[in-house]
């Protein structure tokens, strides 16, 4: 992403190797006298070199390239190990990386932990490069900590006000504001590519053979266990070629943000005009014209019929696995728990139920999850059951990994609440905000094809909240004081470099960029929703 | 270093010399510029700043007009660097004098060679252009300039010197940290001091200099006093526990936790801790043991303990298992081989093992599935999901009916075989597992389930709706005909007949059920 290969050859680079933690340091060559790393900061990767340097003799220097900084953990596995003077190390700092024309992203590694700090340094840089950001929104804790650093990171070099900010206005929100998008499943054609595919990086593997995926699941209920490792190195196999998911192509930049449905109408129609276009050239006679259509048009064509036969293959093999799994249901039980009217015992029954199902893990987990949003903590009998379901399923190590979702106050009991009043906070926030928003939507039909808002990412049932709150602000300016109210005045996080009043509503006719940064991730479903 | 970089040729600052060297080029007419500029220059040497920049080591030394090419290698930057220390190491009057003496020598090396380079342009430059100050100026000139550059380093030196033995503020200190800076930290030694800096670390929300400082206070404070200051903040203990985590110090990782009070989880760690074990159930079972008597012990960890318990009971039931199969070469391990051991998997594989392997051994066995149950209290419905799906694996059928069946009745061998013929109407199906959920798990478990079991499975379902549903979710042709009939629905029926395969018996049932006069269709 950042060099291609032929990059680093010109510049003198003889062999680019794949760093493995599982293998042991190569051998080095003779004509290789200098080693370079490029690596993400963390312990393991450290030892890793250190065994390195160990296995290399004096006269070969190493190198290694921290990718976003230099961190202390590192240098204490060096200094430990006594190889700190042997090793030259630089950090590159890490920017935006471009997913999408509109979509970036620091891909940072995902840990328990927030980088705020590399965080930090990309807006300073941003700054520095479009010049002051003049208006900037926060909700939550964290902007307001992550904007008072990159106060401090700045406060050395003054940044300079330029009249031609390309961005007007930035608003910074906390992923913990609103977890539900994560844990419900939408219906936006480029979501579920994810959701069952998983788009990594903007590129997308289908498997080979589509029809195939749906008898062979996992087996369920088999008592040897499986290592995901193998799991993986499965779906490996069973890749084909990868496709670029972007802009660049017609069929998917117009359907990537329908609703499933309305993209698998497009789809058909486009076949079907393609097959027409086919046809239209068997009926040309003349030799001349013919030449003509397979110089120019065939090629095209025939591309255009490939990507949408791709397509049309995803679609209903997405169909047809949320009509195995039973999705129907769950949609219509989520929805009611976010309205408040499912019973609770229908929806844990439906939880349980799945349980022991290998294939139903994530969904089970999500679903007791936005439970526990809810209803504010799921009930003691219920969690002790679920739990106990669990652990006899999954194995009784997954106790450290329940009890760090319960330290993360994503699943936790009602008991839990009365040892530690803090753990509530969250859920009472996300309701009222919810409400204040209207963000749930009854059973209003709509029109898929032509959405006439944005919880159709969801089939309107609901609405990706921290996209309401942007078109709110879009269409009526900031509400400082209500926002306040609601989550405590630490949390809200306003700053003007203009003379513009904050609370004004962004001039559409000036039409700048707006700049959406969710700390901890954005969910397919809310690109599409801002989209 | 410091004191040679102000030699640079390169430098702007000292862009005089550079000046006259460049009039070699012998562009007559503009020396009065040129003139004019150096002077501007030396002005703006002397009248400029006087308050001393701050210290940076240059990476890139100065290279001497003797020219060895510029380093850029690190380690010779570091041991210029050295040199540097070592200077004012010593005392720091003597250091003084050191530091005056080697200034001179600095002098008296760089400032010759400058003559030399400059040796043949003047010759050129003078001869040709009064204008050019005379001989004595230009030396009057030269010295003043030497002389100026001379206090200005030794001022700068003074302040460095000064700076050495002045610690930084704490503030300043997680400033520079924040930036990436190396900063000295043997300058805090109060408590006060060590309490500020953990304060001011936490304050920037970064993670890696409240790490810095974390490990600071670990290698400095005894145990309870750094339990005692971490206590105070939280962000500072995840990013502790979270380093503990990664190195994998359980034992150090479960003190801290109790020593800032956080029990649970304490308790959970010290579980994990023992996951290394998982296989080995010799080690790691008294481990447990222990546990349940000292950390699961309080009562907020109840629920836990009880869990605990059931692993180890599950550890016993596996053990005896291995040691029932060890020796095992029947046919139904040659038929359904075990790959792997079972030692260390969760209790409903455990489970799904007994119902694969022992299905049929008596209830006093202690691998029969009767006794696994009564040692470990499973859902009721998640048990029989899990026969269910080992059974049918293994195709055993009419097991499955008889486990389905509700259990209350008492069923004779006669009234299994009805039920299994299908004649007779099983309404009572599935009591605890919806029937969608039941053919999922067959299906899945299984590649081609026979159809008429399915087809009774179906008939069960009460909700006519649903019948059809799942009939057509799971290809059983004979219940979506007989659904259609049923409900009239002839236009559904003559479609569904179409995507049957010609000639096979569905798509022949599916005609006569089309023909058949007597259907009153809609």
């Amino acid at each position: 992403m950042i060099a291609t290969s032929s990059d680093m050859k010109r510049h003198g680079v003889k062999r680019i190797m794949h760093f493995d933690l599982q293998k042991s340091p190569q051998v080095w060559s003779i004509e290789i006298d200098q080693r370079v790393f490029f690596l993400r900061p963390n312990s393991e990767n450290a030892r890793k070199i250190v065994e390195y340097v160990e296995d290399s003799n004096d006269n070969r220097s190493i190198c290694v390239i921290w990718c976003n900084r230099q961190l202390e953990e590192c240098d204490l596995v060096f200094e430990e190990s006594g190889v700190i003077g042997n090793i030259t190390q630089l950090s590159l700092n890490m920017c935006l990386l471009p997913l999408e024309s509109d979509l970036f992203s620091l891909q940072h590694v995902e840990s328990s932990e927030p980088d705020l700090f590399s965080v930090a340094n990309m807006f300073v840089a941003l700054q520095n490069l479009y010049g002051v950001i003049p208006t900037v929104y926060g909700l939550g804790t964290e902007p307001k900590n992550l904007w008072n650093l990159v106060h401090t990171l700045c406060s050395s070099n003054e940044l300079r006000a330029r009249p031609d900010q390309p961005i007007s206005h930035l608003f910074l929100f906390d992923r913990q504001l609103d977890p539900v998008p994560v844990l419900l499943t939408g219906a936006s054609y480029e979501g579920l590519l994810h959701e069952f595919f998983t788009i990594d990086c903007g590129k997308l593997a289908f498997p080979v053979d589509m029809r195939q995926q749906v008898s062979v699941g996992p087996l369920d209920f088999d008592w040897i266990e499986i290592n995901p490792e193998d799991d993986k190195e499965a779906q490996q196999q069973n890749r084909g070629d990868t496709v670029k998911l972007d802009n660049c192509e017609d069929i998917f930049a117009s359907i990537r943000n329908k609703h499933v449905t309305a993209a698998l109408e497009f789809l058909h129609a486009k076949a079907k005009s393609i097959q027409k276009s086919i046809e239209k050239s068997a009926m040309i006679d003349d030799v001349a014209d013919y030449r003509n259509f397979v110089e120019k048009d065939l090629r095209a064509l025939k591309k255009d019929h490939k990507h949408c036969e791709l397509h049309i293959n995803a679609c209903e093999m997405m169909m047809n696995k949320v009509k195995m799994e039973d999705y129907r249901t769950m949609f219509k039980l989520e929805h009611e728990m976010l309205l408040g009217t499912a019973t609770q015992d229908d929806y844990f029954d439906f939880v349980f139920e799945r349980v022991p199902m290998r294939s139903c893990r994530d969904i089970v987990l999500s679903m007791m999850s936005l439970a526990s949003l809810k209803l504010d903590g799921v009930p003691d009998d219920t969690y002790n059951e679920f739990v106990e379901m669990y652990l006899q399923k999954y194995g009784y190590e997954q106790m450290f990994e329940l009890q760090n979702l319960r330290n993360s106050r994503v699943l936790y009991a009602r008991r839990h609440i009365c040892q530690d009043k803090t753990i509530s906070e969250r859920a009472r926030i996300w309701d009222t905000l919810a409400r204040k928003f209207k963000i749930v939507k009854g059973n209003e039909p709509m029109d898929m094809s032509n959405p006439s808002d944005m919880s159709y990412v969801f089939g309107a049932r609901t609405s990706p909240l921290l996209c309401k709150i942007v078109e709110d602000t879009i269409d009526h300016g900031w509400n400082q004081s209500e926002y306040e109210r609601i989550m405590g005045k630490d949390k809200v996080l306003v700053e003007e470099n203009t003379y513009i009043a904050a609370d004004r509503r962004p001039d559409n006719r000036t039409r700048k960029a707006i700049m959406v940064f969710i700390n901890g991730g954005i969910t397919y479903w809310e690109v599409a929703a801002l989209r | 270093m410091a004191l040679r970089r102000k030699f640079t040729f390169e430098l702007p600052e000292d862009s005089y010399w550079n000046e006259s060297d460049s009039n070699s080029s012998g562009l007559f007419d503009d020396l009065q510029s040129k003139q004019l500029q150096a002077r501007a220059a030396v002005d703006n040497l002397f009248g400029g700043d006087e308050t001393p920049k701050p210290y940076v080591p240059s990476q890139n030394p100065t290279p001497t007009p003797g020219n060895n090419p510029p380093h850029i290698d690190v380690r010779a930057a570091a041991a210029s660097d050295k040199a540097n220390i070592r200077l004012t190491d010593t005392s720091p009057r003597a250091s003084g004098k050191i530091v005056d003496d080697f200034l001179n020598m600095k002098f008296s090396e760089s400032v010759k060679p400058a003559p030399i380079l400059q040796s043949a342009p003047s010759v050129v430059s003078e001869a040709s252009a009064s204008s050019l100050p005379s001989e004595a100026q230009r030396l009057d000139l030269d010295y003043n300039r030497l002389r100026q550059e001379h206090r200005k380093l030794k001022d700068q030196h003074e302040v460095l010197r000064h700076e050495r033995f002045q610690p930084l503020t704490i503030e300043a200190s997680v400033k520079r940290m924040l930036q990436g800076h190396t900063v000295s930290l043997d300058y805090y030694r109060s408590l006060r001091d060590k309490t500020m800096l953990l304060k001011q670390a936490v304050a920037t929300h970064d993670n890696n200099t409240i790490f810095k400082i974390v490990i600071f206070l670990e290698r400095t404070l005894k145990e309870n006093i750094f339990f005692k200051v971490m206590d105070d903040q939280k962000s500072a203990c995840r990013v502790y526990t979270r380093h503990l985590q990664i190195t994998g110090n359980w034992e150090k990782m479960n003190k801290f936790l109790r020593g800032v009070g956080q029990y649970q989880h304490a308790s959970v760690i010290e579980f994990e801790s023992t996951r290394k074990y998982k296989k080995n159930p010799d080690k790691r079972v008294p481990l447990l043991r222990t546990m349940l008597h000292g950390s699961f012990s309080i009562p907020e960890m109840k629920f836990e303990a009880k869990q605990v318990e059931t692993l180890m009971r599950n550890y016993e039931i596996q053990l005896q298992m291995e040691k029932m199969d060890a020796g095992g070469k029947s046919d139904h391990f040659r038929k359904f081989p075990k790959t792997s051991t079972l030692i260390g998997l969760p209790a409903l594989s455990t489970l799904y093992y007994s119902a694969m392997y022992h299905f049929d051994d008596s209830t006093t066995s202690s691998g029969s599935l009767s006794s696994v149950q009564t040692l470990i209290r499973f859902n009721d419905r998640l048990a029989t999901q899990t026969i269910v799906s080992a059974l049918t694996r293994q195709s055993r059928w009419p097991d499955i009916d008889k486990l389905l069946q509700p259990k209350t009745i008492t069923m004779t061998f006669s009234a299994a075989k009805n039920v299994f013929k299908g004649k007779k109407s099983t309404s009572k199906w599935g009591v605890s597992i919806n029937n969608h959920n039941l053919l999922t798990i067959i299906r899945r478990s299984h590649p081609s389930p026979p159809t008429d079991f399915i087809y009774r499975i179906l008939k069960g379902e009460n909700d006519a709706q649903e019948r059809l549903r799942l009939a057509l979710l799971f290809d059983a042709p004979e219940m979506v005909i007989e659904c259609m009939t049923q409900k009239g629905d002839r236009i559904s029926l003559a479609s569904y007949a179409k995507s049957l395969k010609t000639n096979s018996v569905e798509s022949f049932k599916a005609v006569a059920a089309l023909n058949n006069p007597s259907i009153k269709w809609k």
